[in-house]
């Protein structure tokens, strides 16, 4: 086999596969990145998932990687692996979009991304900037400027949002880990739609310096990949103190991979109530599945779920509404009308509510440490449906015709409310587009989620599936 | 099938005042809206109203902490 169709088998396989090869000799990330580079010219024309890519960056890190490792240094545990991050990471040198038209005038970037910076100094090649929802308001991964990025097990549906292009990218095999943000589901819902592997960690966990914010206090930021261990690796990657983020909590980094493969005893339950309402046949199906490999046989409530997710529902709006407020007053007309129209409800709230939902959350967040005093692990739909066709407006939900943009995230949108980590499984069944699982594990506990999903993954039953593309 | 709704959480009704508390806020802050927009803003704020109610009917004790806490 040749050096060229190598790295392409390479690439498409796990990336931990991929970095050994490279730490090796077998393969130069040279020739990978060109692998990457050329399946992106490939394939992104169907699926749109990148806005920038960058070839003379990658191309510079892949030399100086190849030049460390025949100088003798011991590489990276991520050497060579191509990755791309939502386009709301600052890359040095491009205007940080985060999805926007406005945003295109903001000057280049002097620096990365705190978690692009780890990545690289992890070994990883950046191959550039990823197609995402408007200021990542958005549940669909569809863009008014950019094009609407697709989904790799079907182009005519969506790739789920907010995180796009990160879950496309992955899913079509264009790179092997992405990097996304969730603020109410953006990196669960692209992994349910796209068929991959999410890592929402807790709040507070990774460093958001220098990314494009929307809402303070719900954003994380979180990777994506096509198998568990690539997941924890990359996540174990991103790890460490940051000063320039004053969210991040003071708590030691606490790699994962090391235990991946001792699960130990898992105590798992399933999540019914509000988590067992609304999903259609095949999000219960995939629940089902991911329970009975896991000896889930309790379900247990989480209380007042509804007003968790109203309570977040509220803070996204006046949040997003500050953070947007001059750029609304000035430049209207250059929003997406979706997002504005949102934004100026937003804009509007009794400062009251907002601080009620506060309020709100920290009880609800006390009864989930309650629920987890008894278990380890609580397992819910990712999404009540597979990925809708593009540019579907409505869907039927428990008798009842819904907008497809605010319902997408019912059941994300409670978990994140409170930072819990999650891991988004995709789960096998019979339908060709894929769905996720969450695996919601206790705050500061993102390895019980990995491991959970590692023993699904063993089990033939969590498993990315393969593009059509 | 019930009448198409953004939420789940019940709709604001043409009772809930979005309409004016629109007006009356963009007006305070100096924000632009089309006419052909409003609607759809008013809609979005109707379906907030509705949540904002569930989530200010839930009782909490005065001494309940907001999640954010400040470190000086």
């Amino acid at each position: 086999m040749n050096e060229t169709t190598e790295a392409a088998r390479l690439l498409a396989g796990p990336a931990l596969a991929l970095a050994n090869a490279v730490s090796a000799g077998k393969v130069s990330a040279r020739s990978v990145t060109e692998a990457a580079l050329a399946r992106i010219a490939q394939v992104d024309p169907v699926l749109n998932a990148f806005t920038d890519v960058t070839s003379a960056r990658a191309r510079a890190e892949a030399a100086a990687i190849d030049a460390r490792r025949a100088a003798g240094a011991v590489l990276g545990p991520l050497a060579g692996v191509p990755f791309a991050v939502k386009n709301l990471f600052d890359l040095e040198g491009l205007s940080t979009r985060a999805g926007s038209r406005i945003n295109r005038d903001r000057p280049p970037a002097p620096r990365d991304a705190t978690l692009v910076e780890r990545l690289t100094a992890a070994g990883a090649v950046c191959l550039g900037g990823l197609n995402m929802g408007e200021y990542a308001y958005d549940f669909t991964g569809e863009n008014l400027h950019d094009g609407n990025s697709r989904n790799p097990h079907d182009t005519g549906h969506m790739s789920g949002g907010s995180s796009g292009g990160s879950g496309s990218a992955v899913g079509g095999k264009l790179v092997p880990l992405s990097l996304g943000s969730d603020t109410n589901g953006s990196i669960r819902v692209p992994s349910s739609f796209c068929g991959i592997f999410g890592l929402k960690p807790t709040y507070g966990r990774l460093s958001r310096a220098r990314s494009f914010p929307f809402v303070a206090s719900l954003d994380h930021l979180g990777p994506f990949a096509r198998h568990v261990a690539d997941l924890a690796a990359t996540y174990d990657a991103l790890l460490g103190p940051d000063p320039d983020d004053a969210a991040l909590a003071d708590k030691p980094a606490a790699p994962t991979l090391p235990g991946l493969e001792e699960p130990g005893h898992l105590r798992v339950a399933v999540l019914g109530g509000w988590f067992a309402r609304s999903g259609t046949p095949q999000a219960y199906e995939a629940v089902a599945r991911a329970a009975r490999a896991l000896d889930a046989t309790t379900v247990v409530e989480l209380p007042e779920v509804e007003r968790a997710r109203a309570s977040a529902y509220l803070i996204t709006m006046a949040e997003g509404a500050a953070l947007h407020r001059d750029r609304l007053r000035e430049r209207p007309g250059e929003f997406d009308p979706a997002v504005r129209e949102r934004l100026l409800a937003g804009a509007v709230l009794p400062a009251a509510w907002i601080a009620r939902a506060q309020n709100f959350r920290r009880w609800f967040r006390d009864r989930a440490v309650e629920l987890f005093a008894e278990w380890d692990v609580l397992i819910a739909p990712a999404t009540p449906v597979p990925a809708p066709r593009s540019g579907q407006a409505t869907f039927v939900l428990d008798g009842r015709e819904m907008l497809v943009r605010p319902n997408i995230g019912i059941y994300t949108q409670p978990i994140s409310f409170i930072g819990l980590p999650v891991v988004a499984a995709p789960i096998a069944t019979d339908n060709p587009l894929p769905i996720a699982v969450q695996l919601i594990a206790a705050p500061w506990q993102e390895a019980a989620a990995l491991r959970a999903a590692r023993v699904l993954e063993r089990a033939g039953i969590a498993v990315a599936p393969e593009p059509v593309v | 099938m019930s009448r198409q709704d953004d939420t789940g959480a019940g709709g604001g009704g043409a009772d809930s005042g979005a309409g004016a508390l629109l007006d009356a806020g963009l007006a305070i802050e100096g924000l632009p809206l089309e006419p052909e927009l409003r609607p759809r803003v008013v809609m979005h704020l109707a379906t907030a109203i509705a949540m904002a109610r569930l989530v200010t009917s839930f009782a909490l004790p005065d001494d309940a902490e907001p999640a954010p806490v400040y470190v000086p």
